[in-house]
């Protein structure tokens, strides 16, 4: 299990998954955090700053997008390499038990998403200033809770997309991650704002099937709920639990026989 | 049927086959690429798979991996193909494979070794010992190797551990010719181990050199088998009997 997480981890290296996601964290938390912490609002004369709660809220509103976007690059171009094309043969041959190969993909994917999580810690101790962590009202519980969220979140997203890329490629995959999310990110607006005006939603078939599905429209609400309110939305996660198990299932599956390699890729 | 754990196949080799296929249909789609094929392998033998392109010797391969559907029936040291146990007891070396481009062939040979030596001083023996004889630089990323080193190293991982059973389909493909008499040497002493070898090739010369036994395969049929002394004395050569059998079988 130690040399497939090692494998894995040269592979995110030396593909500059690693490098990649490092410094794109870092420039978009470090320009983000300081553009708000400069932010000063003028309201009746009076003027205010954006306080270390709100700051930080932003800071996690970017590492959840950013998140995503590494769990869908991961996804779908990375974890299927060993399983298609040219090494796919190989890799089935070889005495590995086809689950550890799912479990050191996760594995790999925390430490990116801890290296990301890190990144946005440093430079809003960069901008804010590094007493504010010694700080008694730092949002400690809400962070790590939000980040356990995330974690599970990411990590069903890189599954599902990961089996998408075996079975139809990940080209088709990416734009079929693009439009769930945007299909999925719409209507959980729009259920919002018709729960806002006092339209019921609920009840119409397509909403009773997307309540189902991986969550990804409820995602932002829920980190929002998570870490203001300390609230947690237990069902929110059991579903994105559900989803990782049967991703993980259908990607076992996937790995009996060696993947066909798409046309257009190697 | 399905062997016991405590039964080890090789202690008996007298009464059982490491391998044993029998009405082995592989289909692509409506193709037929292998047709009833039935054959098996002794401990200690090295069988040579031969026949023309398109004939079935990859998918019988890739069917006895486990890397196929198909239908007839197949064990692997008394097991079902692509069972965990089988593949800790073989070595494979693909025609049509490449290693991860992003590992060195140190990295990816330490990487092999892992999965099949327990013991880190003899892994490390093994792979030192490995690179030396493939003649491969450890630091060199599999990406920069030529096409003849990639084959080495593909050779050399499906050696590592001394698997009891040795698939190498294609293996001198891009091979110069001095390293390819070092390895049918190397081969030969391998199966005097009392290791097995199941080798694929369309050179001939190298079959009657390095195996034991004989199969012929033509259009998904089994033309030929008998063992490679015997094939020699009753056509003169392994090449006569492929250009005969062939030959009767397209009239």
């Amino acid at each position: 299990m130690l040399s497939l997480i090692s494998q894995n981890f040269l592979h995110a290296l030396r593909s500059r998954l690693l490098l990649i996601v490092i410094t794109f964290s870092l420039a978009l938390h470090y320009l983000s955090l300081k553009l708000v912490n400069g932010l000063k609002f003028i309201n009746q004369g009076t003027a205010s700053v954006l306080g270390v709660k709100e700051a930080l809220f932003g800071a996690v509103y970017i590492h959840l997008f950013i998140g995503i976007f590494v769990a869908a690059i991961y996804g779908i171009w990375m974890v299927p390499y060993l399983h298609t094309g040219r090494r796919a043969l190989l890799t089935c041959t070889m005495p590995v038990s086809k689950w550890k190969y799912p479990l050191s993909y996760a594995v790999l994917l925390t430490a990116l998403i801890l290296a990301e999580t890190g990144i946005m810690w440093v430079t809003f101790g960069m901008a804010f200033g590094w007493k504010e962590f010694a700080s008694q009202t730092f949002p400690w519980a809400s962070l790590l809770v939000t980040l356990l969220l995330e974690l599970l979140a990411f990590n069903s997203i890189m599954m599902g997309l990961a089996f998408c890329s075996l079975s139809f490629g990940a080209l088709p995959s990416f734009f079929i991650g693009i439009f769930y999310f945007f299909v999925t990110q719409a209507s959980g607006v729009f259920s919002r704002v018709a729960a806002f005006s006092g339209t019921v939603v609920d009840d119409s078939p397509w909403f009773k099937v997307l309540s189902k599905l991986p969550p990804t429209g409820e995602l932002v609400f829920q980190i929002k709920q998570t870490f203001r309110q300390a609230e947690y939305d237990y069902q929110h996660y059991a579903l994105w639990a559900i989803w990782w198990v049967i991703f993980t299932a259908l990607f076992i599956v996937k790995l009996k026989y060696p993947q066909r390699p798409n046309k257009s890729e190697n | 049927m399905i062997y016991p754990p405590f039964f080890d196949p090789l202690i008996e080799k007298r009464f059982v086959s490491l391998f044993e296929i029998k009405d082995l249909i592989v289909k692509y789609r409506s193709q037929v690429a292998v047709d009833g094929v039935s054959l098996k392998l002794e401990a200690g033998s090295s069988l040579g798979l031969i026949g023309a392109n398109g004939a079935g010797k990859t998918s019988t391969l890739k069917a006895l991996l486990g890397l196929m559907k198909y239908q007839g029936n197949i064990e692997v040291f008394g097991q079902r193909p692509g069972n965990l146990k089988v593949f800790t007891r073989l070595g494979f070396a693909p025609e049509d494979a490449d290693p991860p481009e992003y590992l060195t062939t140190q990295e990816y040979l330490r990487y092999v070794a892992s999965l099949r030596i327990k013991d880190s001083t003899s892994r490390k023996h093994e792979v030192e010992e490995s690179l030396k004889f493939f003649e491969l630089d450890p630091k060199k990323a599999i990406r920069n190797c030529s096409k003849g080193q990639k084959r080495r190293v593909l050779i050399a991982q499906a050696m590592l551990g001394n698997p009891d059973l040795l698939i190498l389909d294609e293996p001198l493909n891009g091979l110069d010719p001095m390293f390819m008499i070092k390895l049918r040497e190397r081969l030969i002493q391998y199966r005097e181990k009392g290791k097995s070898i199941v080798y694929s090739s369309h050179i001939l010369s190298e079959i009657e050199k390095s195996c034991t036994d004989l199969v012929i395969l033509h259009k998904g049929k089994l033309l030929y088998s008998e063992t490679v002394a015997k094939a020699a004395a009753e056509f003169g050569s392994v090449e006569n009997a492929f250009a005969k059998k062939v030959g009767e079988a397209g009239a």
